[in-house]
């Protein structure tokens, strides 16, 4: 029973990690039809620039004058704007100029993109090829329930999550702005006549994706302690995966998704004996299934040629 | 050889339990508002989409549930409301590929017996060159060029040509009349009674909002509304129709017929 | 330019001057000489590309020539090794080359043709590489029959993946490939029978009677390395993968392909089995790559998953984009540019990803359609 409880908890932050991911991806999808290969590496470079501001932080003695709580928040607050704006300034750069041109040619420009972001780190950074120790930002305390262990600083983090998702949510459907965003996706031309600038719109969205993606490569580095540079190639495509199954352009798909991928990989690995090599393998042929026959996912709509 | 089509059914609430016939020869107009399920009604025909009840017969066959590719090559040809031509293909590719359910050559043939594909490729360009040379002497001379370098009004000619190139029993045009001028609109019609008499026994069903087409080309008009076929009867009748005029609102109607 | 003479005597002249400056390009070793070779072969690049009478020139001299020019080509290629005896580093660069060639030839009438973007040749070409290597340890079976059973299991692994994929949307099936991929490295990986990660060794080399191939042939008087032993295989399968290519898109096939790319909803309006040709692309491309694995697998002697990971099949569909989408010389010409310019640019070594990703992202701003556009088909 026990061993089930800490099972479901392990695939929660699991899950949680690719819900973050996957509303990006399905944000993208919906607002400008496109799918950003390389968001994933947007969550990796979150979890990098975590690690450089909190050495920063220590290096510069500021712990001296502040109570560790401030910086810890500050960090994280800093970390998650600028991973926004890196990702905005990766859609200016790369994605924009093809906004017109066909899919395959986005498709690529992301693949790319992320090649070069992982290349980046893998270089630039002091030692990028070996894994990185994240540091511990959170308070290293926990909760004890009988045999079971809950550490604070994951709980505060999978908070800081759903906290920013439910705000994400209240934007999109109750502020300006997020009408903007639901009426983009849903014919572009018409909301650029009715004097929506999609430019800007387009630009928010991403900056709002990039930011979740940040929460979850700061989830990453917590729950995991490490970090690589290429964590962001697989974390993408899963986040990917599960916004697909559950549903590419509706934000709760996005939610089922990342919990069924989560909660499938981890209970593949935890229950099926021999089967932890293969959970990967798992949660891709998830994915391909959910592809082949139910493309739309398990809450998407099915779109309906227009001939 | 008849071809007899009689269509009954109902799906997508877009098209409601329609009675329609062609016979061998023969030209029917297909008007209606915006809407009204007239392009929906092709693509029920030509296998795109599945009915939801009724039956399409093609020669007496029923064929609905086939796959678009075989009701093609049982010889029903169609164009596009907008214009679904392989951009960057030539014209003359274009044409050819119109004339693929034609040719011969398998897998194995194409790489071992090159030299037999590579004739019946010649041929087929030959027959497609002539073909357009009926149409346009200038699509002809432009045949290498990318369709998507040409005009609009020669995109149209060159999708009628390449529905053409199968060698159909029954034609569908879906508004090819669209976005052209006075002039062009001339020409298309006389495009059509062309192929009526270079094609024997070819039937077509024509989708217009030009009602003048209608009138100089159809033998007979059906009229649809809101998917339901409410009128049918030669033009000089179905202009008339109270009916007809009101779903139309008339102004269009009015104007041919006076 | 009038006598016959004069024209094929100035065609050979600049193919000998080109191929001539590649080759220098090839075997320069020092860091100025590289550079130098490589600056003036751009330069040339460029210059006949832009000043338009020399292009004219150039194109209709090989076009009334083109059996003269082949051969020309064809005995340089041959020649090569004999040329290259004392560097066989460079031999096994161009048979390298040329098994990225065989990738991407057929991926290129895949993309090209039917604008399918399959991500899928990392596991294709492993596929045709493990068959090779463990029917080699475990049967004792010879390359040359291996050879084809390679890429017949390669071909019946796309025939089974397209399958299923046909009703899945263009971007979507992109998709699909990428996991496929992904699947087979981790199942690669995890297998005990494929060797897991170590993968499989000692993979012994291919023989002709009693002359293996590891041993080196005597040519003209000449000793060459062993290496070119696998360059003329690889040289002989990229020229009939060549042919077959360029037959694909002379035919009512390669019509069909381009017209599913452009429109498949129009393209099934034509009496096209859109499903067939969509599995054909599958099946034959991967048929080729698996042929490629095995020839790889044979060459290295040792294979292992970690050479068939995502990275080359996004190398190989790279290589594919800028050559020129469709345009077989193009597949090559991007083939060659992106395994020779890395190779000599060894000062760059640790960068090469990162440049490849940086190359991809250039193509695609300034030429998306790639350095050489599919050509329109004329009949005559």
């Amino acid at each position: 029973m026990i061993y089930l409880i800490e099972q479901i908890y392990i695939a929660l932050m699991l899950s949680s990690n690719y819900i973050l991911i996957a509303v990006g991806f399905t944000l993208f999808f919906g607002a400008i039809n496109i799918v950003h290969f390389s968001h994933g590496d947007v969550a990796m470079i979150g979890s990098f620039i975590g690690i450089i501001l909190y050495t920063l932080a220590d290096l510069s003695g500021i712990h001296r004058y502040l109570p560790p709580m401030i910086v810890n928040s500050c960090i994280v607050v800093l970390t998650l704007g600028l991973v926004g704006i890196l990702g905005t300034f990766f859609e200016r750069t790369v994605i924009k100029p093809f906004r017109f041109s066909p899919m395959l040619i986005t498709l690529v420009a992301t693949v790319a993109l992320g090649i070069v972001i992982r290349e980046f780190v893998r270089l630039f950074y002091p030692q990028g090829s070996n894994p990185q120790l994240f540091p511990k930002i959170f308070p290293q305390t926990a909760f004890q329930f009988g045999k079971l262990i809950f550490l604070h600083e994951h709980l505060i983090i999978l908070g800081i999550g759903i906290l920013l998702i439910a705000a994400m949510f209240l934007f999109i459907n109750h502020t300006r702005i997020g009408l903007a965003i639901r009426a983009i996706s849903q014919d572009i031309e018409a909301a650029s006549l009715m004097g929506i600038n999609f430019d800007i719109v387009i630009a928010i969205t991403f900056l709002i994706g990039s930011i979740l993606a940040g929460v979850a490569g700061i989830l990453t580095g917590v729950y995991f302690n490490v970090v690589k540079f290429d964590i962001g190639l697989m974390a993408g495509i899963k986040g990917f995966s599960a916004a697909v199954v559950g549903g590419l352009g509706n934000f709760y798909g996005a939610i089922l998704g990342g919990l069924l991928l989560g909660f499938a990989e981890s209970f593949v690995s935890a229950f099926i004996p021999g089967g932890s090599p293969y959970k990967d393998v798992c949660a891709f042929t998830i994915v391909i299934f959910f592809l082949i026959f139910r493309p739309s996912g398990i809450v998407g709509e099915i779109k309906y040629k227009k001939v | 050889m008849t071809q007899d089509l009689s269509i009954t059914f109902g799906g997508l609430k877009a098209v409601c339990d329609v009675n329609f016939q062609v016979g061998k020869g023969e030209i029917v107009g297909l008007i209606g508002p915006n809407g009204s399920g007239k392009s929906t009604f092709f693509n029920l025909i030509t296998g795109i989409y599945r009915p939801d009840s009724g039956r399409v017969l093609f020669k007496g066959e029923d064929v609905v549930g086939l796959k678009p590719f075989q009701i093609a090559r049982k010889g029903i040809a169609r164009t596009f409301q907008n214009n679904r031509l392989f951009r960057d293909l030539s014209v003359l590719d274009n044409i050819i590929i119109g004339m693929h359910q034609k040719q011969e050559a398998s897998l194995l043939g194409v790489i071992f017996k090159y030299r037999e594909t590579k004739l019946e490729l010649s041929k087929a360009a030959k027959a497609a060159g002539e073909l357009l040379l009926f149409f346009s002497q200038d699509l002809y001379l432009n045949r290498y060029k990318l369709v998507s370098d040409l005009p609009h009004a020669d995109r149209k000619r060159v999708e009628i040509c390449r529905a053409l190139a199968s060698d159909p029993k029954l034609l569908l045009l879906d508004e090819a009349s669209a976005g052209m001028t006075p002039r062009e609109t001339e020409e298309l019609m006389e495009d059509i009674h062309r192929i009526r008499e270079k094609k024997e026994g070819i039937s077509l069903i024509v989708i217009e909002h030009d009602m003048e087409v209608i009138e100089k080309t159809a033998d007979r008009v059906v009229v649809f509304n809101y998917g339901w076929k409410i009128a049918e009867g030669p033009f000089s009748e179905i202009s008339k129709n109270q009916k007809v005029v009101e779903a139309y609102l008339g102004e269009e109607l009015e104007d041919a017929s006076s | 330019m009038n006598s016959k003479l004069s024209q094929i005597s100035l065609l050979l002249f600049i193919e000998t001057f080109a191929f001539l400056l590649a080759f220098s390009f090839l075997v320069a070793e020092r860091t100025y000489s590289i550079l130098i070779t490589f600056v003036i072969l751009v330069l040339s690049g460029y210059l006949v590309r832009r000043i338009h009478s020399v292009r004219q020139m150039i194109r209709t001299l090989f076009q009334q020539h083109k059996k003269i020019a082949l051969v020309w080509s064809l005995i340089f290629l041959f020649i090569l090794p004999i040329l290259l005896k004392n560097n066989p580093y460079q031999i096994y660069i161009l048979f390298y080359a040329g098994v990225f060639a065989l990738l991407a030839l057929g991926l290129n009438w895949q993309i090209g043709g039917t604008n399918i973007v399959n991500f899928a040749t990392g596991a294709s070409f492993a596929t045709g590489a493990y068959t090779a290597a463990l029917l080699a340890k475990h049967l004792g079976l010879s390359f040359w029959i291996l050879l084809p059973i390679s890429g017949l299991s390669a071909g019946i692994l796309g025939f089974i993946l397209g399958l299923p994929c046909m009703k899945v949307e263009r971007y979507y099936l992109s998709l699909v490939t990428l996991a496929f991929t992904f699947i087979v490295y981790l199942l690669l990986i995890n297998f005990d029978w494929t060797g897991g990660p170590d993968g499989i060794a000692d993979i012994p080399f291919p023989k002709i009677g009693r002359f293996s191939f590891g041993s080196s042939i005597h040519l003209f008087g000449f000793e060459i390395p062993f290496q070119a032993n696998f360059y003329y295989l690889t040289l002989f399968l990229v020229i009939i993968t060549f042919i077959v290519s360029e037959r694909f898109h002379h035919s009512k096939i390669g019509l069909a392909w381009n017209a599913i790319r452009d429109d498949e909803i129009a393209a099934e309006c034509q009496g096209i089995d859109v499903t067939y040709y969509k599995i054909l692309s599958f099946a034959t491309n991967f048929f080729f790559d698996g042929i490629a694995g095995a020839v790889f697998a044979f060459n290295m002697s040792h294979i292992s998953p970690e050479s068939f990971t995502f990275n080359i099949s996004v190398t190989v569909v790279a290589m594919v984009i800028v050559g020129g989408l469709g345009n077989t010389g193009g597949a090559i010409f991007g083939v060659l540019l992106m395994t020779i310019i890395p190779e000599k640019f060894q000062i760059f070594q640790d960068y090469r990803v990162l440049l490849f990703g940086f190359v991809i992202l250039l193509m695609l701003f300034i030429r998306p359609k790639g350095l050489f556009p599919q050509p329109i088909r004329k009949y005559e």
